[in-house]
């Protein structure tokens, strides 16, 4: 095993089934997302040791698939922020032809960024989140990592639908990904909210500017129609983000206690001593913080969270109503100086994934294109986002993109 | 000391957990079965292994709105699960999901007949459903004290009622108990015995002087394992707390315990107040009217409903209808038999002077045993015609709750038949008054008691199958022809 990649890697590449949708691809997912038997610590010494009882449904559907699972690959702990993800390496490195990574601020679409990768964050409820370590319920879900649109949907499409082991997925089915195809006509107006100019210095601007007026033009012979839009308020999104995150965060780790798994503290003269030092030891650095802050809010505070929930439904229908004019929105996906795999805290990981959390507070499906917004040496991804299950055509536009960069779908 | 405790008004309000008897717990679909071999009931997701996600069980959702309609409460359109946040080893997800923000239902009551004889309606505050916790074993390996934890309670479906400061004294509560476990039991939603833990009270308690308006500070007091520990409780908490009144002692929010032994509460902790956020994977209920109509109509006849129709319809007196009213099982038994002709006040009796305690001494229930409304009106038929005596009914009775055969067949294979033939009783007579000439003089010097005895020694020389009204007419004939 390549411990430097892989938390764990089995001895040889699982597979169920030789046919299906994904008949051969190679599929690598982090240790926050169940596979039966496999080490599944999420990247916390809470849950050192810990192995999967279950698929998860994810899982268990890209199995039935077809799918090849190639091994878990090391996550920052508990899924929030890059710092210390390899995912984007294993894959680079040729481990695996699609990653499966957790997003509840920007995780896969930033990932992706990183490496050069087209990265997908589906609608809020769209897939599953029946087997996944959470720890942001309501804004978490399974996103995508592969070269190229079309086989993101391919495996959207596998793992996505209604499950009975997640109720909190939307009853009525959401209509099919569909194969993506690129001619097709889908939406043509693209916005980009004015209020993003004040988060980006002037060469940023630039790069993004010149990357949406190549979409309009020839060159990518796209057709899209790209406007200005107007978001107010768009600083809120992190702070509401950060407020409720952080109490689903301090609920979802109440149950790490060290005692059935996990890390567990020697010393202590009562259970309630157990449990405060062994999370003391098992937590690092950025997640305790997280906790204290959710605590402080659920405990001392709760007012601040039920503000934090009533500006969270505004800003949703906020951009609802942007929507109805504008099918789509573009936004870089970093801040050219903002390094999201190096950022150790609260305030550095917030700041470096303020332009990707926006679609996990709102549940909505969101796509990197890499490579077509170049601030200097730093690829700023370009970010699609749709309405709230309007995934297929969010990557159907993204795979357009694509093939007019790669000359007419040639790879 | 002893407080005048006339000097001061009790409030007192009531949180009830009931355990649903659904088949399932509230959030997969281990059996909620407690009572099991420990553990044995038990998945992911009761567990909380990380990655399990909790699913509401429709059932029990049904079942909890079946005990908030029997309770009046009004259905919430929309209610929803919160997690209440505590760290406990009976709880090792940190959090006990529960109701807080959006109960399932609102505004419910209880009608009671308060101790001056007067109606009193008891108001609920509201009704939400929740979890149950694992439960802790406290043991001991050799000298060292151990805590086993037992997770086949840990996500029983529960509902708790949380009533409205509307009662005044331990009576009150008492009777609200009684009333609100009738109903609860009549719908089929649960068991409800305090006795078995699948019904709990803690009450609520706080004083005021007489004629003033305040709430005050209160305590809460826990570990009552029957109604009446309940209004022994708070009869003593009142107590309690007038003492401390006068002693211009203040009284501070604390939760006691009751000690049935000693029969006083006694300090446990600061009372509970932890925070609740609202749970983002179990979706919110959102009622549809056509549904909660269907449910609506699975609601039997309440039970003070039943009381009054019995009094109208089949001229029961109050007691009686009430008596007949109070399991629904008796009340259907009782219905069915005085359709099979029985007279109505014979199978009021019959079935509260016999029915009930012979069961109670089996601790069955009506369906535990062959006893029907058919048979047990038969039975009363062969009384009213003078086929047999009382006595021998109540032998033919007891060997009905464990036969299928009707009355007449058990009366006749076991000679239970009522001797009415004069010349046999006229014999025995004559065999007794010859063997006691002192006592039949005694009667004749004018001591009437002696009657009784000679009916006693007559009924058991019939062994027990003598037709009383006959016996005593021959008897009396008999003697004052001497």
């Amino acid at each position: 095993m390549d411990s430097d990649l892989f938390t764990y890697q089995p001895a040889s590449p699982l597979q169920a089934s030789r046919q299906g949708a994904l008949a051969g691809t190679q599929i690598l997912v982090q240790p926050d997302l169940s596979v039966k038997d496999w080490l599944t610590d999420a990247g916390s010494r809470a849950l050192a040791g810990f192995h999967a009882v279950m698929d998860a449904t994810t899982v268990a559907r890209a199995k039935t698939a077809g799918a090849c699972l190639t091994g878990s690959t090391h996550m920052a702990e508990l899924g929030l922020g890059i710092n210390g993800n390899t995912m984007a390496g294993a894959l680079s490195a040729g481990y695996g032809r699609v990653g499966l990574v957790t997003d509840l601020l920007g995780e896969a679409r930033m990932s992706a960024c990183l490496a050069g990768w087209y990265g997908f964050k589906p609608s809020y409820g769209l897939v599953s989140r029946f087997g996944l370590v959470g720890l942001v319920p309501s804004m978490e879900c399974t996103g995508f990592i592969a070269p190229n649109p079309a086989e993101i949907a391919a495996a959207l499409e596998a793992v996505a639908g209604p499950d009975e082991n997640d109720f909190s997925m939307p009853a009525a089915s959401p209509q099919p990904i569909g194969p993506v195809a690129a001619s097709e006509n889908g939406a043509n107006r693209i916005g980009m909210p004015r209020q993003i100019r004040e988060y980006l210095p002037a060469s940023a601007i630039e790069a993004v500017d010149a990357a949406l007026g190549r979409m309009a033009q020839a060159e990518f012979d796209a057709g899209f129609d790209i406007q200005e839009t107007d978001l107010p308020g768009f600083d809120l999104f992190s702070a509401a983000h950060q407020v409720i995150a952080s109490v689903e965060a301090s609920s979802s780790c109440g149950k790490y206690d060290g005692v059935r798994y996990g890390c567990r503290a020697e010393d202590g003269r009562d259970w309630n001593e157990m449990y405060i030092n062994s999370r003391s030891q098992a937590f690092g650095t950025q997640i305790k913080s997280f906790l204290f802050q959710g605590a402080y809010f659920q405990f001392e505070n709760y007012t601040d969270f039920e503000n934090a929930c009533i500006l969270r439904r505004k800003l949703v229908s906020r951009l609802d109503d942007l929507f109805e004019a504008t099918p789509l929105l573009a936004l870089p996906v970093r801040l050219p100086h903002a390094e999201p795999e190096r950022a150790e805290t609260i305030e550095e990981t917030y700041t470096a994934f303020g332009l990707t959390l926006p679609a996990n507070l709102a549940g909505l499906p969101a796509l990197c294109i890499p490579a077509v917004a170049r601030d200097g040496e730093t690829d700023l991804g370009l970010q699609l986002i749709g309405p709230r299950l309007s995934d297929a055509q969010v990557l159907t536009a993204g795979q357009r993109i694509y093939t007019r960069i790669q000359g007419d779908g040639n790879k | 000391m002893n407080p005048d405790t006339n000097k001061y008004e009790a409030i007192i309000g009531l949180e009830i957990h009931v355990q649903l008897n659904a088949a399932t717990k509230l959030f997969c679909d281990c059996p909620n079965q407690p009572g099991d071999a420990p553990n044995r009931n038990t998945c992911p997701v009761c567990l909380w292994l990380p990655g399990a996600i909790p699913r509401l069980s429709g059932e029990a959702v049904e079942k909890a709105v079946l005990g908030c309609l029997a309770a009046n409460c009004t259905i919430a359109e929309e209610s929803a699960f919160d997690q209440k946040v505590y760290y406990y080893p009976d709880l090792p997800k940190g959090f006990q999901l529960s109701q807080h923000h959006k109960p399932l239902a609102v505004n419910g009551w209880i009608d009671i007949i308060g101790e001056n004889g007067e109606a009193r309606r008891l108001g609920i505050h509201h009704i939400h459903m929740e979890e149950d916790v694992a439960r802790l074993v406290h043991e001991t390996e050799g000298r060292t004290p151990i805590s086993l934890v037992d997770f086949n309670r840990a996500g029983a479906p529960l509902i708790e009622i949380v009533t409205e400061p509307d009662m005044r004294s331990p009576y009150e509560a008492m009777e609200f108990l009684k009333s609100l476990r009738t109903r609860l039991r009549y719908t089929g939603c649960t068991e409800c015995s305090m006795e078995q833990g699948t019904m709990r009270a803690d009450a609520n308690i706080s004083l005021r002087p007489a004629g003033t308006e305040a709430l005050n500070t209160k305590v809460e007091v826990k570990n009552m394992n029957s109604i009446h520990h309940v209004g022994d409780a708070i009869a003593y908490e009142i107590l309690r707390q007038a003492e401390c009144l006068e002693r211009k002692e203040p009284v501070t929010l604390h939760t006691r315990l009751w000690d049935p032994d000693k029969r006083i509460t006694t300090p446990m902790r600061e009372k509970f107040a932890g925070p609740c956020v609202p749970d983002p994977s179990v979706p919110a209920i959102r009622m549809d009217a056509e549904w909660l109509e269907k449910i609506r109509q699975q609601l039997p006849e309440m039970p003070a409903q039943k009381a009054e129709r019995f009094m109208a319809d089949y001229g029961l007196a109050p007691n009686e209808a009430h008596a007949m009213s109070q399991e629904r099982d008796m009340a259907e038994f009782f219905e069915a038999a005085v359709k099979q002709v029985a007279t109505p006040h014979k199978a009021a009796t019959w079935i509260t002077g016999h029915v009930t305690p012979a069961l109670k001494e089996r601790g069955q229930s009506l369906s535990d045993t062959c006893l029907t409304p058919e048979h047990f009106a038969a039975l009363l038929s062969l009384i009213d015609q003078e086929r047999v005596n009382a006595g021998a009914a109540r032998e033919v009775l007891l060997q009905m709750l464990e036969s299928e055969a009707p009355p007449e067949e058990i009366v006749a294979k076991g000679g239970y038949q009522q001797i009415s033939d004069s010349d046999r009783l006229e014999a025995i007579v004559d065999g007794i008054l010859a063997d006691h000439p002192d006592d039949v003089a005694a009667y004749q010097n004018g001591n009437s008691k002696v009657l009784g005895f000679f009916m006693g020694l007559a009924m058991k020389a019939s062994q027990g199958k003598a037709n009383p009204r006959r016996l005593k007419e021959i008897l009396s004939k008999r003697l004052d022809s001497n």
